[in-house]
């Protein structure tokens, strides 16, 4: 069996290898923004996900070199259970309560709709108007203001209420073809008068609007779906006028403001990082109890050690790796090769840290003090490891933001996730090896005679 | 002038165009450090074996 993965493993992995850069450098296309350049991400972000997986393995046996099986699946078992009763206690003490006392509606997404603010919201506030509407004179700067408040956070999309005149949600829609939609809507809602066909071609001309262009588009009705649309789910809300707002399915009542719009968007921000509290407690409890029912599986203390040394090595190779790839990715997309934000300040901590475990084990030549020592110095860098996964979300960063498979193409995540894979099977190869590597010198020093004592303290 | 267009040219899209050689010099590095310390691994392993097999 050993035979067969020692063979097999190096063909699998330059195997995957070779699938990887044909999906990565000629099968996925340009991304939008980055072009080409995108394609150092195909082995730049398994490179730094395998360093991490190294030193995941590393902390873990690391602290089994530090604990015997059976008290550290009864630490780690507890701690596990401890966070998990805290998360779901906090969860029925505080988080439901709190959601309890919210009325939520369900308000479905729909294509097309003027809007503007980040793809991937925190907060969605959906904003029906329409005309006549009594208060939704500046409702288009004040939502604009808004979302410049919770850039990053915040979605605004509009739905347009058909009303008592229909002919004016028509030229909205028409208006938005254009990119002219919140300043038509500004210049309806500043008209006294009824809105009619003159009146809303001379406020069409006052907004901006190609008119021509506009007229065709009212006449064609391209829209006439959406507005529909609108209609039917204004109904279903049981929505009568406009403007009504709702954050998050959330029905706000009162005017328009921003200081009132900023109350509600902080609530619902807090019900949110409330809920991810207990997110965190749950999947802090269930990852300890993970890694040490992982840690019980190392048998022996020399196999621990071992084990610490390989993936603190393979680690760093990946680590330097993805840093390097990431300075060479950062040039043509940044204008700078390294910049100290929290993301890659917190890497460059993990290589130093790592460097300085592994330059610790060569100066010290007692097994047992250099496994001990080492171990300690590896749980205490793994405290890098959680920091530099969330550096990017709890600090304004210049590293985007992990992606996920729902934010970029298809193409993309399928040479994405080979490459990962290839990349593991080197990560599961060069530790094994380095493994054995580690159990050797490890025997062989264990096995080796004491150091013969000096001349004068055999006379004495 | 020919700054300007060339500016111009390489912004206008909103994309961003060509870096051929960084990818290259990416991937090579990739595979390049994948495949020096599989090598290093190797002799590595071959002189403890050598080692063992002495008496």
């Amino acid at each position: 069996m050993r035979k067969v993965l020692g063979v097999g493993l190096p063909v699998v992995g330059v195997g995957m290898l070779a699938v990887g850069a044909w999906l990565g450098l000629k099968w996925a296309q340009p991304e939008q923004y980055m072009g080409d350049v995108q394609r150092i991400m195909y082995v730049h972000v398994p490179a730094v996900w395998m360093a991490l997986l190294a030193m995941v393995l590393n902390f873990v046996s690391s602290v089994r070199r530090l604990m015997d099986r059976k008290p550290l699946l009864f630490v780690g078992g507890a701690l596990g259970l401890l966070a998990v009763v805290a998360g779901v206690g906090y969860q029925l003490a505080v988080v439901s309560p709190a959601n309890a006392r919210v009325e939520r509606r369900e308000i479905p997404p729909r294509d097309g709709t003027p809007a503007f603010g980040t793809l991937n919201p925190r907060l969605t506030l959906v904003a029906w108007t329409g005309m006549p509407c009594g208060g939704c004179a500046g409702l288009t700067g004040t939502l604009q203001h808004l979302e410049e408040i919770y850039r990053g956070k915040l979605r605004v999309e509009y739905r347009v209420l058909p009303g008592a005149q229909p002919a004016a949600a028509g030229a909205l829609l028409a208006a938005h073809a254009q990119g002219k939609f919140a300043a038509l809507h500004e210049a309806m809602a500043a008209e006294t008068g009824p809105l009619d066909a003159p009146a809303l071609e001379r406020v069409a001309s006052a907004a901006g609007l190609n008119v021509p262009a506009w007229q065709a588009a009212l006449s064609q009705r391209p829209f006439a779906q959406g507005l529909e649309a609108d209609a039917a789910q204004a109904a279903g809300l049981g929505i009568s006028s406009a403007p009504a707002l709702f954050l998050n399915g959330r029905p706000l009542a009162g005017p328009a403001q921003i200081a009132t719009l900023r109350v509600a968007a902080d609530d619902e921000l807090a019900l949110q990082d409330r809920g991810a509290v207990v997110k965190y407690l749950v999947g802090m409890g269930l990852v300890a109890a993970l890694l040490s029912a992982l840690g019980a599986f190392i048998r022996t203390d020399a196999q621990a050690d071992a084990l610490a040394e390989a993936s603190a090595e393979v680690g760093v190779l990946f680590g330097a790796v993805g840093v390097l790839l990431g300075a060479i990715w950062a040039k043509p997309t940044w204008g700078v090769w390294w910049d100290w934000d929290p993301r890659l300040t917190s890497a460059a901590i993990l290589l130093v840290a790592y460097s300085g475990y592994l330059a610790l084990r060569k100066f010290v030549d007692d097994t047992e003090r250099r496994a001990v020592w080492s171990a300690v110095v590896a749980i205490i860098s793994f405290v890098d490891v959680p920091i530099i996964y969330y550096s990017v979300r709890w600090w304004r960063s210049l590293h985007q933001v992990q992606s996920t498979p729902k934010d970029v193409a298809p193409d993309m995540v399928v040479a994405l996730r080979w490459n990962s894979f290839a990349f593991l099977v080197f990560l599961v190869l060069f530790t094994w090896r380095r493994y054995e590597l580690s159990r050797a010198q490890l025997e062989s020093e264990q096995l080796a005679p004491p150091d013969v004592p000096a001349a004068a303290e055999v006379k004495a | 002038m020919s700054a300007l267009v060339l500016a111009a040219a390489s912004v206008g899209s909103g994309q961003i165009s060509d870096g051929w050689e960084y990818v290259w010099a990416a991937w090579a590095i990739a595979y390049g450090a994948i495949g020096l310390y599989g090598l290093s691994l190797y002799l590595r392993t071959r002189t403890v074996r050598n080692e063992e097999k002495q008496p």
